[in-house]
């Protein structure tokens, strides 16, 4: 069976937490791409978190109200049909769930996390003088917060 | 997108009315409340606010470059506006803008006002909730967004005597123009109006939406 993570996104550049204001789907619900999962608030940002996949929702791993790092997983989605290929190349699709924290309140820290990785200024300048493309920059392991690329060797 | 409202208090998403406004003075002098779509505080418009609004598609929002346009522009017109954490524009340390953002899927919106002669006697009065309103409320949420208080001033302070609202309307639409070659007046078609009227009517004026939070569920 294969599931797909839905994790809480980036709300623009320096966000590195949300609060789920709420929930749009419950497990058991049938979902479709596109759909809106759940609505993240931060101070100032307010966002409706669509579906990256269509599915069937297996579990919600944090309730309203809960303050989620950026990358955490929030829920997982059994993925419509059984075929491998039908697993989209962006995020991380498991078979098995490895680190649901059930009703922990610790949130879980992504060491890398998927999608557009964000880039400090003082990362991206070096990267351009250096004449580095966005795939290699990509491909480097971070080694600052939540995996993000330090300038520090 | 350039535009302002007649005396009113615009709530953010996920605020809660009665913490939020003075509700015996918004009804004595007939402001109007309104939630917003977008996160953040509460803030006051009148005809002296300007509010500016930038609607992107983009899969990864970097807000800050709003905030930066408008910061460039003021600095134009000679007025040196400092950002602060909160995305809001200060001039010696009080607040000219306050700005909030949301995204709907691929789609992005920054907001912004801009006091420009606003009544900051009536802002601060309308901003001010009243202890007693609180207890007054029977949340259905638990779950609210505080708005910051923040000192503010009127830009009209710091630019010359002659400058009216009007003529800063359109230097703010000369600049974006002339700045973003992309960017072209576009006069709302009949079409648009009555598709913003029915979201009105359905939503943006009912008391579901504007006061009472179970309106996500």
């Amino acid at each position: 069976m294969a599931t797909f993570e839905i994790k809480m996104p980036k709300l623009g550049e320096s966000i590195t937490e949300g609060t789920i204001m709420t929930w749009s789907v419950k497990a058991g619900d049938v979902i479709n791409e596109d759909d809106i999962l759940f609505e993240v608030s931060t101070a100032k940002v307010s966002a409706e978190i669509p579906s990256p996949v269509a599915g069937k929702i297996l579990q919600i791993l944090f309730k309203e109200g809960d303050t989620v790092s950026v990358g955490t997983v929030v829920a997982i989605v059994q993925l419509e049909g059984d075929s491998e290929e039908e697993t989209p190349e962006v995020g991380e699709s498991t078979t098995a769930k490895e680190e649901a924290p059930a009703s922990s309140a610790e949130p879980v820290k992504n060491v890398k996390s998927e999608e557009a990785r964000w880039y400090s200024p003082i990362v991206l300048q070096i990267a351009q003088e250096a004449q580095l493309s966005k795939e290699e920059l990509d491909s480097i392991p971070g080694t600052g917060y939540e995996g993000r690329l330090s300038k520090k060797i | 997108m350039l535009w302002q409202n007649e005396p009113s208090v615009i709530i953010g998403k996920h605020q809660n009315v009665w913490a939020e406004v003075n509700m015996d003075f918004v009804r004595d002098h007939r402001i109007k409340v309104v939630r917003r779509y977008s996160g953040g505080g509460a803030v006051y418009h009148d005809a002296g606010n300007l509010n500016f609004t930038f609607i992107e598609n983009s899969d990864n929002a970097d807000f800050n470059k709003y905030l930066i346009q408008i910061q460039k522009f003021l600095r134009e017109i000679g007025i040196n506006a400092e950002a602060d954490e909160r995305r809001g524009l200060n001039i010696d340390g009080l607040k000219i803008s306050g700005s909030a953002q949301c995204i709907h899927k691929k789609r992005v919106m920054y907001h912004a006002t801009l006091l420009y002669s606003t009544d900051l006697l009536s802002l601060n009065a309308a901003l001010t909730s009243l202890p007693t309103q609180q207890n007054d409320v029977t949340s259905p949420r638990l779950l609210y967004v505080k708005s910051v208080r923040s000192p503010v001033t009127n830009i009209k302070e710091y630019v010359p005597d002659n400058m009216q609202i009007s003529n800063l309307k359109e230097l703010i639409m000369n600049y974006f123009l002339k700045n973003e070659t992309n960017n072209k007046i576009y006069i709302f078609s009949e079409k648009d109006l009555s598709a913003i009227k029915q979201l009105s009517r359905n939503k943006y004026s009912t008391s579901d939406w504007n006061f009472n939070a179970s309106y996500l569920k």
